[in-house]
């Protein structure tokens, strides 16, 4: 492993992302954080992450499904994997979220270890770099 | 001189005697026969004079009549012809005493009004038949003809004349108009006597060269003279010879005349001879038939359920059934006036004024409704034209029960165009073919924009207009494809109008295949409401679902972190507070939308009303929030000490909390909350009214409409623990107390809320 692989995890709620950062705490990746689908698409364009972990349903003009559409669109974006992180588990929010572009697609509450696997199958990692054999 | 008288004087003298009393007896006998011929001449000449006076009669009467008809056919025009030839003919039986009489009428050449007829058996169709059609061609070409005598079946014979009759439009043949004059008639008018002197026989030769004479009238003198006239009737067998005795010349116009006449009156003895017995026989089955359809026709008025009464044009009765005499409940004498009659029965009290109005202006057809006691009738009154003059038919038909079933049509009728006019539900009746039959004001209002409910439209073209307006036309199922398949009730769809904001109905057709008419109703019932009410439930599991998994989520992550991972004492401790922290949040989202449930599903009926004080209750609320007031500057004022009012203390205490709550969380610390309760007047109603002003962040106008959503928390909440199920359910309160809620809040400035409350619930 070469550098360090970029997370972003765009979500409102503090605790999430406190979260989503003690899982990774003992893992080599390197955590970004947004509280709102615009700061998380500013970062996007600054820091270009291999990997976002996406809320859907967050405050202001933009949300999650927006923000993956809007990262599908981008010439410059269009590469970087999407999980997305959601409290809505219907079939059809699912869908929706795969529609929208998204990779995958987590229902929340969610198993942080099965998070992990997730992102080691995303990220390509073989099993030593393994988030989800390392992280804690 | 001596005159030598010798003896052949006297023989001169007898002969020159002789001579002169030749030449004068010579002479005289001229004189005698000159003077006999001369009054044979006389008598001739006057006969003669009568024949043809009492023929020419006979022949203007006969061309006056169908120059009359025709007159009047052509003012009145082809179709009224015929009824008025009907009521011309009406009587032929007066009308045989009479010299002409008018017996048929045949438009294109074909006889077709005739009479006498029965049955089968027409008398114009004998005239058709008996090779009269060469005098009816003859008659179209050159005009009216007068044609041979002809036996009536009722038993005459008759002299014919055939008028052609022409359009006046395009001048094509239209028929004839077939006139009889009976020859009995003409013959006794005729004064045969006259012809007493002449010789007028009948004669056919058999088929053995021997003479047979039929008829011979006068002295059958063997002194026939030269003068004679010799004619073969149309039989081809018999021939007819009219002579004169020694008469040494006649007056050949005098003579045209008599054998003309001689030679009809011949044909006629020739025909009666002919047919006498099968004459007869239908003279009498005629003369039967003829008082069996009088009879039958008498019958008929007497058994009509019509009351008939013939007057003349002064309305005096000439003729009433038994019926016309039930109805007047008296005997009807003849020529009893009609009008005054109806007079004391009608109760109508112009009918006397409209009747003798209508009849002196002779408008006469006409159709009124009388009422007589308890009975209702339809009383018409017809005028005929008849050989007996002018008359008037009334005709009195019962009408009660059909005018009683009319008002009560009228008033189903009625009542159903009132039931629906009140349903406020759009309905429309469509016909068999899918034409708009009616529609109701709701349908109307509703689809005033779609369809031109005035004009009329098809079922198919609503249809197209409704996918056209609907929001999901997808979920439309065309009826006019179903009409055909489909009785009775079908709940067919939901539609959806397109618009803000959206209304949905749900749409029943009932098709009535049983029913002549309405082939289809359509009904629309708005269901705006409870479709919203279910979006809404549906959109608050969602979002309640969402807001408890939040929490969930963290407590999930956090304890598996806990249990899978080593983190060192104080990550721990942060952690397990994260997890405390949101274990919270998730049991007061919990508590709120159970208060909310709560307040919603028995609408305020588990309040418990009493007597409170508000601004004990303000205390209270006070006294539990020390802790979270403590970083505010509290102003608290209340404009006097008296706030007695009928509410559940512990919902208004709920309300104060939240309303105070959400002051505390959403102003920065050290700013002031103010507090103050006040009375107020709100619509007549005394009440309170307590306010809580805050100097926080505030909110925008589009955050505002939305504070009393569920779950709604304004943008810059933020971090701002809480469920966003505070300021729905301060409303649920304060609605079940029937109070009022206003807020005010600029964003950076602050927020104020006013509760208004009344003091009597």
């Amino acid at each position: 492993m070469t550098e360090k692989r970029k997370i972003l995890v765009v979500d409102d709620n503090k605790e999430l992302r406190m979260l989503i950062s003690l899982t990774l705490e003992f893992s080599q990746c390197e955590l970004l954080e947004a509280d709102s689908a615009v700061s998380g698409l500013e970062m996007l364009r600054t820091h270009q992450p291999d990997i976002i972990l996406l809320d859907v349903m967050m405050p202001g003009e933009l949300d999650g499904l927006g923000l993956c559409r809007m990262i599908r669109d981008d010439e410059s974006l269009k590469h970087i994997k999407i999980i997305m992180l959601s409290a809505k588990g219907q079939q059809k929010d699912v869908q929706m979220g795969l529609e929208a572009g998204a990779d995958d697609y987590v229902v929340k509450p969610f198993s942080p270890s099965e998070l992990m696997q997730k992102l080691d199958i995303k990220l390509d990692f073989d099993s030593r770099d393994s988030l989800s054999s390392n992280s804690y | 001189m001596t005159v030598n008288l010798n003896r052949h004087t006297p023989k001169l003298i007898t002969a020159f005697s002789f001579i002169t009393v030749l030449i004068t007896g010579l002479y005289l006998m001229k004189n005698a026969a000159d003077e006999e011929r001369f009054q044979k001449q006389e008598q001739m000449h006057q006969a003669a004079h009568l024949f043809a006076t009492a023929f020419e009669r006979e022949v203007h009467v006969l061309r006056s009549i169908p120059q009359i008809l025709h007159a009047q056919f052509q003012l009145l025009g082809p179709d009224r012809f015929s009824a008025v030839f009907s009521s011309l003919a009406v009587d032929v039986q007066h009308s045989f005493q009479r010299t002409g009489v008018i017996i048929a009428m045949a438009p294109a050449g074909q006889v077709s009004q005739v009479y006498p007829a029965t049955g089968q058996r027409l008398v114009g169709m004998d005239l058709m038949q008996g090779g009269e059609s060469q005098s009816v061609q003859r008659a179209v070409a050159q005009g009216p003809v007068l044609s041979k005598s002809w036996s009536l079946i009722a038993g005459e014979q008759m002299l014919i004349i055939h008028y052609p009759v022409f359009h006046p439009d395009d001048e094509t043949f239209w028929g004839l108009i077939t006139a009889l004059a009976p020859m009995d008639t003409v013959l006794r008018q005729s004064n045969l006597a006259q012809l007493g002197q002449f010789d007028i026989a009948l004669k056919r030769t058999l088929s053995n060269h021997k003479e047979q004479t039929f008829l011979r009238t006068a002295v059958a003198g063997d002194k026939v003279e030269s003068l004679y006239h010799y004619m073969d009737l149309p039989d081809g067998d018999w021939q007819l010879l009219i002579s004169s005795p020694s008469v040494a010349s006649i007056n050949p116009v005098w003579l045209g005349w008599t054998l003309f006449f001689a030679s009809i009156f011949a044909l006629t003895a020739y025909r009666l001879a002919m047919q006498p017995q099968q004459l007869r026989a239908e003279v009498a089955a005629r003369t039967s038939e003829l008082a069996n359809h009088d009879k039958f026709l008498n019958d008929l008025i007497s058994s009509l359920p019509v009351g008939i009464v013939v007057t003349d044009t002064f309305a005096r009765i000439r003729y009433s059934n038994p019926v016309f005499n039930r109805i007047m409940d008296q005997s009807i004498e003849e020529n009893q006036s009609l009008i005054s009659m109806l007079e004391t029965v009608v109760e109508n009290t112009n009918m006397r004024q409209f009747l003798v109005s209508r009849i002196s202006l002779k408008e006469v057809n006409f159709d009124v409704m009388v009422k007589i006691g308890e009975q209702e009738f339809s009383l018409t009154c017809t005028h005929i034209d008849t050989i007996q003059g002018n008359l008037l038919v009334w005709v009195f038909r019962d009408i009660t029960e059909i005018s009683r079933i009319n008002r009560t049509l009228r008033s189903v009728s009625a009542t159903r165009a009132e039931m629906l006019r009140v349903i406020p539900d759009p309905m429309a009746f469509f016909n068999k073919k899918g034409e708009l039959m009616e529609s109701n004001p709701g349908f109307q209002a509703l689809f005033a924009g779609l369809v031109d409910v005035e004009a009329g439209f098809s079922c198919e073209e609503f249809e197209k207009q409704l996918v056209r307006h609907s929001a999901k036309p997808e979920k439309l199922t065309p009826v006019f494809n179903l009409s055909q398949s489909h009785q009775g009730q079908l709940q067919l769809d939901t539609f959806i109008l397109d618009g803000r904001p959206q209304r949905v109905f749900e749409r029943t057709v009932c098709f009535d295949n049983s029913s002549n008419t309405v082939g289809s109703i359509m009904h629309f019932r708005d269901v705006t409401d409870a479709y919203e009410v279910d979006r809404m439930k549906t959109e608050f599991l969602s979002t309640a679902a969402h807001e408890l998994r939040t929490p969930l989520a963290n407590i999930f992550g956090y304890t598996e972190l806990l249990i899978k991972a080593r983190f060192d004492a104080e990550r721990q401790s942060e952690m397990l507070g994260i997890i405390h922290n949101q274990t919270r949040r998730l049991s007061n989202i919990i508590d709120d939308l159970l208060d909310l449930a709560r307040i919603e599903s028995r609408a305020g009926e588990s309040f418990k009303f009493a007597q409170h004080d508000l601004l004990q209750l303000v205390d209270n609320v006070f006294r539990e929030m020390e802790l979270d007031l403590r970083h505010h500057q509290l102003q608290y004022s209340s404009a006097s000490s008296n706030f007695k009012l009928i509410c559940d203390g512990d919902k208004i205490e709920q309300v104060i909390q939240n309303l105070l709550s959400n002051a505390i969380k959403y102003s920065p610390e050290s700013t002031a909350i103010a507090l103050s309760v006040n009375t107020e007047t709100s619509e007549g109603k005394p009440g309170f009214t307590f306010c809580i002003k805050d100097q926080g962040m505030g909110m925008s106008k589009d955050e505002l409409q939305q504070i009393f959503d569920r779950f709604y928390r304004a943008e810059n909440s933020g971090q701002i623990p809480g469920t966003g199920l505070g300021m729905a359910i301060v409303r649920e309160i304060v609605i079940h107390h029937r109070g009022r809620i206003d807020i005010d809040s600029e964003p950076d400035v602050g927020t104020t809320v006013t509760i208004w409350l009344p003091q009597q619930q």
